[in-house]
Order: structure tokens, then C-alpha cells, then sequence
């Protein structure tokens, strides 16, 4: 599909090589945008920086957005001028994948911060250490089931001697390259030309996942490249005429979707569904009717065939666990959205502990609108060039057909993002819509960059080129402050109940000084925060608490009161659970994600007056006889639980003098 | 030497051009990976081994595929990688059916032979390819990607090199950036300190012998500057806690650790005591306080007042 505007005989003036970037003249050029480059990156370090000192700081957003636009802008307005040669092209959204990258690089150079990276290191680390597959993963256990990011990573740091995390990050960067190429590949092989299929990229670079989300240290990152690649060799393989072509794609896109299924469970059901609505519309004569569409929407069929068979064959011989995983998720999604439709729930309020700017939260509304200009412009092109016989039916049709339907089912999961248990749902399938709404997008915005280009008036030409560049950057930065909260995305001091910002040196220390104590593989009971780092550096095994097994139980418990039911007794008992590890601010501090140990646990944790529940009921456990404190820093306590209780029986009345001494060895 | 050099690399150029046996270069570019364990393991070594065992293992598919043609230099370059990952983690599945511990020796011979299978495919499909088809790819393939008429810009070679030309740019921006905020001044941690039992016997309740025992704790201070602390340790019993040593007062640097020992004889009776050591901070307008505490009992077969609780 060539995009270009009806061109008449006076308006192709304005292409004509006295506007372009001459032979002798494109140095200055290059120059100015190295300069845009290296200025840009100075003004994301520096946000970061800033981020640094305060707990949230609209300077920051500042800084980062316009070193971010500095990166981007040029490099997308390059792409977009129709005499950029293909080659060129690729070469600047490289550029633009590097640039992408530099908001995870510097937030966490050295170690992983966000909760499933944690659990990642960890699962790679077993991988290392024990040369086995398949170790019960800690922090999400699932993760032990899909071994492809690990291992892979686990290969590289047996290979290089590069640290875990160092191979991690040359392992996702490369993964992140990787998915702006494959959007290309698959734009042009569903019949985009080079520039269409390039700006393809460029708005998927604007959904919600892409810069943080999508570029952490999971097995999420990892497949959903291998989606992209395996939707664009399938593309490849219905694009290509039967024979050792068409053969050859298809080896690819069952290679490619069976790595998928190994490495991550959702993306590959998505991708599966992906497949299927390209092999309906490859099955719809009035789309698809071609020589020879039979037998390409019969490939279509096998390979989606073949892709649902090796997830659910994956799933029910070796992780059975991820119908558990994922099944609450879509359930309670859909109930709260009836609660929410009936008036019975007032459903989730966006931002409300958010700690972006409003203007993050204006983008992050206008990029749903953006979205929805770009898909509205992007549709009529594509029934216009229907109707009057430039896309005739055929392969391409169907594609282009199939592609505008999964991109528009990004509109209706908008409405997930309300309901609590929905929204992480709907923004991780973003990741996919987006591929088919970026295709609708990039066709409208070649389209207006045509149209723009071809204003007579500079004033007219300026103002529509202008008006594009504000929704681009708009979409920029909707898109990510729709994806992740400030405390994912900078840097800042510590943050209770944060995930990315709860890593202190003095946790670390705790953690390094268990392991060192006790060796690694003890069962210990924690919150989440401070369990996030127990069960990766610390190689720990943390509980993972439930209705069936509530830890919370024992911090709950008012001073004098048994601690905990029973039946919880018996299972840190027969579990082997011997160490308690109390981060102390549990008591003080409400955590930002609303969480102190699980997603599962009861919701009264915060009393009506704002103060946790947990406040005074702490220093009881140094009171616990079968309880003994070994570890005590400013916030974190350490108690060895030596269970069964109570057979053990002490002292409470004075006796005869017991005297001891203290000897400090400085 | 010199020509005899020269003259070997002109035969093998002229025998084995790349064209027409690359797969066999990346072959040997693979099994030569096994060279770099004498690299110290490392960004060194890393430099050496990434590309090839990211980048050849899926070069190589897409030969055996007959694919490679059908895509541009960039996305060649994305599906090799993207293919090489899937095969390292393929490689630790078959070692896992075949029972067989993962680690940079298993893997790689593994992927060694899974290569020396694709190069052996790959360089027939070259053959086969020189000797039936014409250069020229049927018009509506998606392999014409790099001729498409509208396409202004370089040939499918010098594409190679602005792909890589975008890398080296790509990959400067990225270590400038990592760099600056690498060097720049960072916000200090916050300082903390902390009191830890340190011996093997401080779990559970310890049994005290005739001669008494000693437990040893360390004390660390990750604050900046010294700090003054008092050191006490009592037994508590009936709600009270009863004194059990005569206190300490010690200063300690910043960043220091400190150990300590508590001795104590026997304990009276059949019960067991709960003794706590305790760090409390001086010459603050809010001391802090940190403790540790342990169980205590003599050695099975004393008797002594009653009075225990469970």
C-alpha cells in the first residue's frame, strides 16, 4: 500500500530534489541531529538525577520528556519524508530502539528493581547454579514453567561470565531492537512500503508498554518480540507464493510461536488470537478471494492450529499451574465491570495515587483520542483504496482487514482500565492491539505528512505539520504515563510499598547477611516488599501468602492475643517456615501499591483513620517465647520461629541472680 | 610467511567465496566461540561471544530456510538474533530430555551440533539455489522488499552498513547516556545500623552447659560519622526485664563492624530464660534502640525453682 494524497502537477513541486537534503549538503544535517541525540540523552540523565533528591518532582517530567522528544522527534520526522530511503529508514529506528532504551538502562543499571525482574534474576540464578530447568520459581511461581528468557540468559552468563543482569540487559536490548524490526518486517509484509511500515514502528513505540514495561527483565519482554516475529513470518508465509518460499515461513512461524509458548503464557494466547482473526479474514471470500486463497487460508488455519496446540499442550503437560494464574484475572475483571455497569461499584479511580503531573494524566487520556484519530483516518484510506480497485482482494486485503480488526479492539479494552482487577489485563494487551492499530496509524500518518507537505501556504503547511508533531509527542507521552507510575520510571528516595523503590542498602545488607548466616533455601515468612529481595539476592524461599495460608495472620494479631489460627501453625510447620522477617514501617506507612503482602489479601489492612492495622502490633513477636529476634537494623527485624510452639517452658519469676558479661572487641 | 599467507586467504577468497559458502564461515565462526574461554569471563569475553551466539545459530536457520533473502539487512539481523535466543533456549529443553546438567560446555557443544545440521542445510540450499534459480525473485514476493520502485536510498548491500552504521550510533548514545549518569554525583544512602546474633548457636533456645557459654553478635554502624551507643543485656521474666550484665558505652566508626560477646553461666533450673541484648544510640534528642534476644536453658537433668511458663 503506497500512502500518498491525490498529488496534482503544481504540488509536486515541494518534492522536488531543491527541498531535499541535497549530496553536498548533508552533513549540517546530520550534525544537527547528532546534536538533537546527544542533547536529548544529557536532558534524560539529567531528569534522572533531579528524580534523584525528591520524592516526585514535575521538573523531572520535564527534563525527561523533552530530552525524550529531542531523541525522538527528529529521527520520526526524518523517517517520515518520503524521499528517506528505505535503508536509511532502518537505520534511524535503531537509533530510535537505542534512544527507547535509555529510560530502563538508567533506572536500574546495575540490578533489577521491578517486582518480576526480581523473580527472573532468581530463576535465572537456580538455572546457573543447579543446570536444571523447571526449579520452583519464587515470587511468581508460574515463571519456573516458562523457561525461555531464563535460559537463554542463564546461557549467555555461562558463556560470557557476564553477571545475570548484565546478560539480562544485552538479552532485552536486543529483544527491544528486535520488536521495532519485526514491526517493519511485518508492515511490509503485509504490504506497507518501507516509510508506512517504519512509522508503523514509531507508533508502537507510543503504546503503553514500550518503554518500561516491555524493556524490564521479563518473560513478557522476551515473547512479545517472538510475537511480533512469529505474526510477521506468518504474514511472510500467507504472502508468499506456495512452494519452498511459503515452506520456509512456515518452518519460522512454528519455530517462532513454539519459542513463544515456552517463554510466556499470555502473550501466546494473544498471539493466537491474533492468528485467528488474520485466518478468518483469510477465509472471507469478499476480503480474501485470490488465485490460489485456499490454500493460503488452509496454511493459515495449520499454523494457528499448530500455535494453539503448543500452548495448551504446553499448558497441560507442563504448566498446569497457569489456568490457576490467569483464570482470576479475566474472572473478577468482568465481574467488577458488571458491579460497575449496575451501579453497585464505583469501579477504580485513575491516578489516584499517582505521582505523574496533571499533564501526564491529560496525555494519558488524549493518546486513547490520538489513537482514535489516527485509526478513524487510517480506516476510510483503507476502504477508499477498496472501493476503487487499488486493494483488490486477495491476500493483502485480508491482512490489512485482519490487522485494522485487532487494532480497533484496543478501543473497547479501554473500558477494562477501570475495574481493579481488569486494568493490568487491558494495558498488557495493548502490547498486541497496538501492533494492528500502529498499521491503521501509520497508513493516516504518511497520508497526513503528504498532505501537510503539499500546503502551498507555509503558514498552512507549518500548522499542519505542527499539529502533527504535538499529537506524536502526545501519544509519547500518554502512552507511557498510561503504562507505568512514576515510581517505576524515575529514580527518588524510598518509597513504601513500592515495588521499584523499596530496594535500600539496608535491606540489602539484611539480605546479604542471612545468606551469609544461614545459607540459602530457608523458608521464611515476609511482606512483599522486603521478600522481593529475601527471595532473589537473597536466595530465600519466601511464603507466598492466601485465604488458605494467611500469613498476615501474624502480624494482625493484638499484643496478648495468640498469634494466628491454628491451622496456619500447621502449615509454617509442616512447611519448614522457621524465619519471620518483619520490615518494621509495615506498622507507620501506607504502602503505594495498596499492597503489604499479596493482591489476595483482605482489604481492611488501612483503617477508616488511615493508619495501618498493624500499627502497635509489632513488638509483640519480642515477646513470642518460641520466637527469638537474631537480627535487629532500623527497620527490619529478624525472628527465628521455633516451631512447634510451646514445648518449651521459661522462666518468669525472678530466680537466683544470673549475672553475665558483655566483652566488646573493637 | 607473508606470502604464504596471502596466498592461502587469495585461494580460499576465490574458492569459498562468501556468497557461496557463508554458512560454513559461520559454522567455523561458531565452533570457534570455544576460543574465547581463554578471555577472561567478562565484557571481554562478552564482546567476542554475544554476536556470534546471538547471531549465528539464527543466520543460520534463516539459510537452512531459504529465508534469508526474503528480508532486508535490519530485519535479517533482528530475526537471527531473535532465532538464536529461541535456539539457546531450546538447547537447555534438549539437554533437559536428555538429562544432561546445563552449562557453557554442554550448551555449546549441543548448539554445535544443532549448527553443524543447519550449515549442512543451509549450504545445500545455496547449491540447489545456484544451480535452479535465476537471481531475479518473482515481482509480487515479499522478498522484493528491497526493490519496491517507490524506494529512494541504498542497495540490499549498503543497507547492511547503515544498519550497522544506526548500531554504532545507536550504541554511543546509549553508553554516553549510561556513562553521564554513571559519573555524576548521586544522592548519598541513607545510614543504618544494625545487631545480629553472629555464632552458630544463637537459634532456637541454647542449652547451657556447667562452664556457661559465650554468644557472640557484631554490632555494624552504616552511618557516616561515629556513633555513641550504650550496650546493655538483661533476662526478662514476670513482665520485667532484669539486668544480666553491667552495660557498655562503646563508640563506633562509620561503616565498622564491631564484635561482641555475652557470656553467661548456667541458668538455675529446668526452665529456660529469655536474655536480650540491647544497642541504644546516644546523645540523641530520639535514641534509638535496636535488640536481639535467644532462649537459654541448662543442660537436661537440672532442677531449680519452679515458675515456668510455656
Amino acid at each position: 500500500v503506497i500512502v500518498e494524497p491525490r498529488l496534482e502537477a503544481q504540488d509536486t513541486a515541494c518534492l522536488t530534489p531543491r527541498h531535499a537534503v541535497t549530496e553536498g549538503r548533508w552533513w549540517p544535517f546530520v550534525l544537527t541531529v547528532a546534536a538533537c541525540e546527544a542533547m536529548g540523552m544529557a536532558a534524560v540523565v539529567k531528569s534522572y538525577l533531579v528524580a534523584q533528591a525528591t520524592l516526585s518532582n514535575e521538573a523531572e517530567f520535564i527534563w525527561f520528556w523533552a530530552g525524550m522528544s529531542l531523541m525522538e522527534l527528529p529521527l520520526i520526522a526524518v523517517i517520515a519524508r518520503r524521499r528517506t530511503g528505505a535503508a536509511v529508514r532502518s537505520a534511524l529506528l535503531l537509533v530510535i530502539g537505542f534512544a527507547s532504551y535509555a529510560p530502563k538502562l538508567l533506572r536500574d543499571p546495575s540490578a533489577p528493581i521491578y517486582h518480576d525482574e526480581y523473580a527472573h534474576w532468581r530463576a535465572t540464578y537456580d538455572i546457573v547454579a543447579t543446570g536444571r530447568l523447571f526449579s520452583p520459581a519464587q515470587i511468581v511461581p508460574v515463571i519456573a514453567r516458562y523457561p525461555g528468557l531464563h535460559a537463554a540468559t542463564a546461557v549467555i552468563v555461562d558463556v560470557t561470565g557476564l553477571s545475570i543482569w548484565q546478560a539480562a540487559t544485552v538479552l532485552v536490548l536486543l529483544c527491544h531492537l528486535a520488536l521495532l524490526a519485526g514491526i517493519v518486517t511485518l508492515g511490509r509484509a503485509i504490504g506497507l512500503d518501507s516509510r508506512a511500515a517504519t512509522l508503523a514502528a514509531v507508533a508502537y513505540g507510543c503504546n503503553a508498554s514500550f518503554l518500561y514495561f516491555d524493556t524490564q527483565f521479563s518473560y513478557e519482554s522476551m515473547s512479545i518480540t517472538l510475537v511480533v516475529w512469529s505474526l510477521a513470518a506468518f504474514a511472510q508465509a500467507i504472502r508468499a507464493q506456495s512452494g519452498p518460499h511459503r515452506s520456509a515461513w512456515c518452518c519460522l512461524t512454528v519455530m517462532l510461536s513454539f519459542g513463544c509458548a515456552i517463554t510466556h503464557h499470555l502473550t501466546t494466547i494473544e498471539l493466537t488470537a491474533v492468528m485467528l482473526v488474520i485466518s478468518v479474514a483469510l477465509s472471507v471470500p469478499r476480503a480474501a478471494r485470490s488465485d490460489g486463497w485456499r490454500g493460503t487460508a488452509v496454511t493459515a488455519w495449520l499454523l494457528t492450529a499448530f500455535t494453539l496446540a503448543a500452548i495448551v499442550g504446553w499448558i497441560y503437560f507442563l504448566a498446569p499451574i497457569t489456568v490457576a494464574y490467569l483464570s482470576p484475572y479475566l474472572g473478577t475483571a468482568l465481574n467488577q465491570l458488571t458491579q460497575m455497569l449496575s451501579g453497585s461499584s464505583s469501579g477504580r479511580q485513575l491516578f489516584s495515587a499517582s505521582l505523574s503531573p496533571w499533564w501526564e494524566h491529560i496525555a494519558a487520556f488524549g493518546v486513547t483520542l490520538v489513537a482514535f484519530v489516527f485509526a478513524a483516518g487510517g480506516l476510510p484510506l483503507l476502504l477508499r483504496r477498496w472501493r476503487s480497485g487499488r486493494l483488490a482482494a486477495g491476500r493483502e486485503r485480508a491482512l490489512l482487514l485482519g490487522y485494522a480488526t485487532v487494532g480497533l479492539a484496543y478501543f473497547p479494552s479501554t473500558v477494562f482500565i477501570f475495574s481493579p482487577a481488569g486494568a493490568e489485563g487491558a494495558r498488557r494487551s495493548w502490547a498486541i492491539s497496538w501492533i494492528g492499530l500502529a498499521v491503521l496509524a501509520a497508513l493516516c500518518a504518511a497520508w497526513l505528512v503528504d498532505w501537510a507537505s503539499l500546503r502551498r501556504r507555509a503558514a498552512a503547511r507549518w500548522t499542519a505539520l505542527g499539529v502533527l508533531t504535538a499529537m506524536t509527542a502526545t501519544a509519547l507521552v500518554g502512552g507511557t504515563a498510561a503504562g507505568l507510575d512514576a515510581s517505576y520510571r524515575f529514580p527518588g528516595p524510598y518509597l513504601y510499598g513500592s515495588d521499584a523503590r523499596s530496594d535500600t542498602p539496608e535491606l540489602n545488607a539484611m539480605a546479604q547477611w542471612f545468606l551469609a548466616r544461614f545459607g540459602p533455601g530457608h523458608r521464611m515468612v515476609t511482606d512483599r516488599y522486603t521478600g522481593l529481595e529475601m527471595a532473589s539476592f537473597g536466595l530465600q524461599d519466601t511464603a507466598m501468602p492466601s485465604a488458605a495460608f494467611p500469613v498476615w495472620d501474624l502480624y494482625t494479631a493484638r499484643p496478648g492475643q495468640p498469634l494466628g489460627p491454628p491451622s496456619l501453625f500447621t502449615v509454617l510447620t509442616q512447611g519448614h517456615y522457621r524465619y519471620l522477617v518483619v520490615d518494621k514501617r509495615i506498622a507507620t506507612d501506607v504502602p503505594l501499591l495498596g499492597i503489604y503482602f499479596e493482591g489476595n489479601e483482605p482489604g481492611d489492612f488501612v483503617q477508616p483513620n488511615g493508619q495501618p492495622i498493624f500499627s502497635g502490633r509489632l513488638a509483640k513477636f519480642n515477646g513470642v517465647l518460641w520466637m527469638s529476634k537474631i537480627f535487629e537494623s532500623d527497620n527490619y527485624a529478624v525472628y527465628r520461629m521455633n516451631l512447634p510452639a510451646g514445648s518449651q517452658r521459661y522462666q518468669v519469676r525472678p530466680a537466683a541472680p544470673l549475672r553475665g558479661k558483655l566483652t566488646v572487641s573493637q | 610467511v607473508i606470502d604464504l599467507a596471502y596466498r592461502l586467504y587469495q585461494r580460499i577468497r576465490l574458492g569459498y567465496p562468501w556468497s557461496g559458502a557463508w554458512p560454513c564461515y559461520l559454522l567455523v565462526a561458531f565452533a570457534a566461540l570455544a576460543l574465547t574461554a581463554v578471555v577472561p569471563g567478562g565484557p571481554a569475553r562478552a564482546v567476542l561471544a554475544v554476536p556470534v551466539l546471538l547471531g549465528v545459530p539464527g543466520a543460520l536457520t534463516l539459510g537452512a530456510a531459504q529465508a534469508r533473502r526474503s528480508v532486508d539487512a535490519t530485519a535479517f539481523g533482528a530475526l537471527a538474533v531473535m532465532l538464536s535466543a529461541l535456539w539457546l533456549a531450546f538447547a537447555t529443553l534438549i539437554l533437559t530430555v536428555l538429562q544432561v546438567r546445563i552449562s557453557g560446555v554442554s550448551v555449546y557443544v549441543c548448539l554445535l551440533l544443532v549448527c553443524c545440521v543447519l550449515a549442512a542445510a543451509a549450504q545445500r540450499q545455496l547449491r540447489r539455489r545456484a544451480a535452479r534459480e535465476p537471481a531475479v525473485l518473482p515481482a509480487r514476493e515479499p522478498a522484493d522488499v528491497l526493490s519496491v520502485p517507490d524506494e529512494i536510498g541504498a542497495s540490499a548491500r549498503r543497507g547492511a552498513w547503515y544498519a550497522v552504521g544506526g548500531v554504532l550510533a545507536g550504541v554511543a548514545l546509549l553508553g554516553g547516556g549510561a556513562v553521564a549518569y554513571a559519573s555524576a554525583a548521586h544522592q548519598a544512602p541513607a545510614g543504618y545500623t544494625w545487631l545480629a546474633w553472629s555464632g552458630a548457636k544463637a537459634d532456637g533456645v541454647i542449652t547451657v552447659g556447667a562452664h556457661g557459654i559465650a554468644l557472640p553478635f557484631e554490632i555494624t554502624n552504616e552511618e557516616r560519622g561515629t556513633t555513641e551507643y550504650r550496650l546493655t543485656a538483661s533476662w526478662t521474666g514476670g513482665g520485667t526485664a532484669l539486668a544480666l550484665a553491667a552495660p557498655r558505652t562503646l563508640r563506633i566508626g562509620g561503616e565498622k563492624t564491631v564484635r561482641a560477646t555475652l557470656s553467661i553461666p548456667q541458668p538455675p533450673g529446668a526452665c529456660a530464660f529469655r536474655i536480650v541484648v540491647t544497642l541504644t544510640e546516644l546523645g540523641t534528642a530520639h535514641p534509638q534502640s535496636w535488640s536481639i534476644n535467644a532462649g537459654v536453658r541448662a543442660s537436661p537433668g537440672t532442677d531449680g525453682p519452679a515458675g515456668c511458663a510455656p
